[in-house]
């Protein structure tokens, strides 16, 4: 029988590749959780998308077994990402836990989002025990990193544990550390249950599984389960650990990390929710989460309209496990039938975009991300327009409100001029610069977020080499002089080339987004014209000249075959365009917006 | 009845060439005679066109390389023995041989006396210079001279085969090697664009020497455009996207292909097609002496394969397609058809890509020709047309 206080739940906090993921596998080897020959790099990112970019999105949990001082201890580790995109996960995952390892790579010391991680974790009164990975490489210096973190963090660095996953250094006081530190969770197993669910996902045979952390009382097979929030009822069918597979148990209890399924069919959103027994329910639901808002909106539409359906049934799967997806149904006279899409940040865009292309099969147009404008009208009223080409007429509008975000980039000396050139040209202004230590700096401003949505993220890291990482906030919104610019191909307005930029940054916008529209869209048979305008005025026009030659000139017996195959190459190119009158406009370019500073 | 037989032999491979081509020098003329021979037997008999059935009269007889000249009639005398239990040929046989100008083995009487009646010569370009960057082994001047020798024995229907788009190729060079072309007063002219095919020297060149860039696309759409402006006016017409001629001197062999018709092709890497079956050679001189017909491989066509060649073959052609033959014969609903492509058609008619089009007749205008691939990848990719529609073989 598992006692409660020889459970200890935890996760782990760090940036992105200070090692997070290979310190979860360098854990669940230690402690036997699975073999070795099993292991894939990287368990517990379980995504292909997660393996290849190396980050962690969506969080899994694992459960392991460990001795300490002859007693047997369970551990259960909780997953959690890294990117500044996914606070409202990482909370997820702090609310299942006691406590926290804090992962900073002893040469690059601490970055911007692990800060904001770590103060998510103090807030939800985890024990945080520090540890300092790599140390092993040549430009390690943990006494430096010490100090970082006990001037930013706030915390008593003098015994972080010195640590190497990959070369499996400290592993075992690690282990040591989490079963001594890490409090075990209060149980109460006489109360009626309270279990929260903190991610769920779709599985073809067991339909909907959650994955749980039992506060209260307890679970068992066969129980009648109800969901707090959206009251209803299902029976459980199966329930168990994560190993990090299924492991089916006879019942979970107080303390315990596992999951539930229980021939869930019908989508819904679960997450945050409380289950309880439907026979002897619990008179409150636990307090849930802090519901994230997404600020990224982009519109993401299917290059053959007939896949509609299928869009909309992935985005429904979707939204199971990532519950910070929103999205409704819209229209564009360019793209046709689609859906407006919202989201946490640029990084969840581009790897929910990605799902569904890899995961869902499909072949997506996506249009440049926007952000939520409160537009006030004469008549005094306020209207949210998260889609530029629905931006209303200027002739009604009194002023644009656009929301703005406090950025905090942690930059090594050398590169704080070139940040503030990046942020002062995204109209940016200059709030704050800390000095962390004799090395870095941690440089403040305050950016409307439609500048961090286009490739702030991109020329940060360009234009430090790398070196600087970034965090923001939502901080209010402003007024600004925005103004919507039509972009027009061969004299017609397509709606979903449309973007809202601020007014005296519209001529320098213009000619480089129709610049970037001719590398992207390819010869046609006809000289095409490309427009970038306001209102009715022209702010710039590029030509992309006919094609005048695209002919198989030789084409005899022995031919026939490699002529129908290049032909059938030069198709499948056609079929992934989008028709706009008549001309072919291929996928990229309705994020041209994005690449406006791209090489090329 | 259409035949192609393919001669591998060459004195050299041109820096240009991925055909099936072996070198010469190695021999093997005897070898692969043999060969052929032996698929001769195999592929009359595997089609069921063996001597219990009267013997079929050959339309064309196409002896294409490779460069055939290279070997003389005797040679040919053998392997037209062994072809004559299966077919039979005469004066309404178009009888054609492929030569390089300066490798002829036998006179022009003695090719003559075998029934060949047409001549086709790799020319590619009446500029010496231009010649010497493709590693052409033969002058303007052999070219002339060979051309002048087969018209006084007699052999007339010639056609030049000439190449467009050359390395360091001007609008001006291509008209002074369509004028000399001309002025030989060949039956029929055939002009290709230079590609650089994957694997040959002349990628390799191309990626690193000044001197194998080829033409800009502007120069070459003036190069191209120039082609069906000057020809005209010299009495040839365009019956096909690259191939010119005199009247009545059109290639009843290659308007077969185009027609998609049947034929059947022996040799080294050769391909045929007999009904909807599509068979393909292998290029390894050792599997083909060894076993020509097992070593080749084999695909039977759907019907939306051998629709969609037919379209892309049709659309090479003058007159173009005719969707009202194709619905009946494919057998598709005419009007959702037309339908269909009613919105692509409309923006070819406005730009000029058509010749002319009626209910049931598409043709490109020499426009059109020139970004034909374009057209047609369009029109395959309509989808709903073709792909719901049929499954199965055509009878």
């Amino acid at each position: 029988m598992t006692q409660a206080n020889n459970i200890r739940n935890f996760c782990i906090i760090a940036h992105i590749d200070h090692g997070k993921s290979t310190l979860a596998d360098r854990l669940l080897e230690a402690t036997k959780s699975i073999e070795k020959r099993q292991m894939k790099a990287q368990v517990l990112d379980n995504l292909d998308l997660e393996r290849e970019r190396g980050i962690t999105i969506k969080l899994q949990a694992a459960r392991m077994e460990y001795i300490e001082d002859d007693k047997p201890y369970i551990l259960n580790l909780i997953d959690t990402p890294g990117h500044v995109d996914f606070s409202y996960e990482v909370s997820r995952s702090l609310e299942a836990c006691e406590g926290a390892l804090l992962v900073v790579d002893a040469s690059q010391g601490v970055e911007a989002q692990t800060l904001a991680n770590v103060y998510l974790a103090i807030e939800a009164n985890l024990e945080i025990i520090p540890v300092i990975n790599k140390i092993d490489l040549p430009a390690a210096d943990p006494e430096r990193v010490k100090k970082e973190i006990e001037d930013l963090v706030g915390l008593d660095a003098s015994d972080a544990i010195l640590a190497s996953a990959k070369s499996g250094i400290g592993i075992e006081e690690i282990l040591s550390a989490i079963v001594k530190k890490v409090p075990p969770p209060k149980v109460d197993t006489q109360k009626p249950l309270r279990a929260l669910v903190f991610d769920s996902y779709f599985d073809t045979y067991l339909g909907i599984i959650t994955y749980i952390r039992v506060m209260d009382g307890e679970v068992k097979q066969g129980d009648k389960i109800r969901f707090m929030a959206n009251n209803k009822t299902f029976d459980v069918v199966e329930l168990g650990v994560m190993r990090p597979a299924r492991n089916p148990r006879a019942k979970l209890e107080s303390g315990e990390v596992g999951y539930i399924a229980a021939s869930i069919k019908e989508i819904g959103s679960f997450v945050g929710d409380t289950i309880t027994l439907a026979n002897n329910p619990a008179p409150e639901p636990l307090a849930g989460y802090k519901k994230a808002l997404p600020m990224v909106f982009c519109g993401m539409y299917p290059v053959d309209n007939d896949d509609y359906n299928d869009l909309k049934d992935s985005l429904d799967k979707l939204k199971l496990n990532d519950a910070s997806i929103t999205f409704e149904p819209e229209t564009s006279e360019a793209l046709g039938f689609g859906f407006r899409c919202g989201f946490l940040g640029l990084l969840h865009m581009e790897i929910i975009q990605e799902r569904l292309e890899r995961e869902y099969n499909l072949s997506l147009i996506t249009t440049a991300p926007s952000v939520v404008y409160k537009v006030h009208t004469k008549k005094g009223e306020v209207l949210e327009v998260d889609n530029p080409a629905k931006m209303p007429d200027p002739i009604i509008r009194d002023f644009i409100e656009e929301p703005y975000v406090n950025v905090s980039m942690i930059v090594p000396n050398e590169f704080v001029g070139a940040l503030m050139d990046l942020a002062q040209d995204r109209r940016g202004t200059f709030t704050a610069m800390d000095y962390m230590d004799t090395t870095r700096v941690n440089l403040k401003y305050e950016i409307p977020l439609n500048e961090i949505v286009t490739d702030f993220y991109d020329q940060l890291k360009s234009r430090s080499r790398g070196y600087a990482s970034m965090d923001y906030h939502f901080s209010g919104y402003k007024q600004s002089k925005l103004v919507k610019m039509d972009i027009l191909v061969a004299g017609e307005p397509v709606d979903a080339l449309s973007v809202i930029v601020h007014q005296d940054k519209a001529q320098g916008m213009g000619r480089k987004l129709t610049t970037k529209l001719k590398d992207l869209i390819p010869k046609q048979m006809f000289e095409v014209a490309i427009q970038a305008a306001i209102g009715g005025k022209v702010l710039a026009r590029v030509n992309i000249s006919a094609v005048r030659k695209n002919v198989l000139d030789k084409c005899y017996g022995g031919d026939i075959t490699r002529k129908r195959k290049l032909l059938e190459k030069q198709k499948a190119g056609k079929e992934r365009m989008k028709s706009v009158g008549r001309v072919d406009i291929p996928q990229d370019a309705f994020m041209a917006v994005l690449k406006l500073n791209d090489e090329s | 009845m259409y035949l192609y037989i393919h001669i591998p032999f060459c004195k050299s491979r041109c820096i240009y060439c991925d055909f099936a081509v072996v070198l010469d020098k190695y021999g093997g003329h005897q070898t692969y005679l043999d060969a052929l021979k032996n698929e001769i037997t195999s592929r009359f008999e595997g089609f069921g066109i063996n001597t219990a059935n009267k013997k079929h009269h050959l339309d064309s007889l196409y002896l294409g390389g490779g460069t055939p000249s290279l070997l003389p009639s005797q040679w040919y005398q053998e392997l037209l023995s062994a072809l004559d239990p299966y077919v039979y040929w005469d004066k309404d046989t178009e009888f054609t041989l492929e030569m390089n100008p300066d490798h002829v083995a036998s006179p022009p009487e003695a090719y003559k006396a075998l029934g060949i009646n047409r001549v086709s010569i790799g020319v590619q370009s009446l500029n010496d210079l231009l010649l010497k960057t493709l590693s052409r082994s033969h002058s303007s001047e052999s070219v002339r001279r060979c051309v002048t020798q087969f018209q006084s024995a007699g052999l007339e229907n010639i056609s030049l085969d000439l190449m467009l788009g050359l390395p360091g190729q001007s609008p001006q060079d291509w008209e002074a090697t369509l004028k000399a072309a001309v002025s030989l007063n060949p039956a029929h002219i055939s002009a290709y664009g230079l590609k650089v095919e994957e694997g040959t020297p002349l990628q390799q060149l191309e990626a690193v020497s000044a001197r194998y860039q080829l033409p800009e696309e502007e120069m070459l759409g003036d190069i191209y455009d120039l082609t069906s402006e000057f020809l005209p006016s010299y009495g040839f017409s365009r019956y096909e996207i690259s191939n010119w001629a005199r009247a009545d001197k059109e290639s009843t062999h290659n308007l077969n292909y185009w027609h998609a018709g049947d034929w059947l092709a022996l040799g080294l890497g050769a391909h045929g097609k007999w009904g909807p079956h599509f068979y393909e050679n292998t290029r390894d001189w050792n599997r083909y002496i060894q076993d020509p017909v097992g070593s080749s491989t084999h695909q039977l066509w759907d019907k939306r394969d051998q629709l969609e060649t037919e379209i892309m073959l049709g659309l090479r052609l003058k007159q173009g397609i005719s969707l009202e033959r194709l619905a009946k014969k494919y057998n598709i609903h005419l009007e959702t058809w037309m339908k269909t492509w009613q919105p692509l058609l409309e923006k070819y008619r406005w730009g000029g890509f058509l010749a002319g089009h009626d209910e049931g007749n598409i043709c490109l205008s020499s426009k059109g020709m020139a970004v034909s691939t374009l057209i047609l990848s369009e029109l395959l990719a309509e989808k709903n047309l073709i792909a719901t529609e049929f499954s199965g073989t055509l009878a």
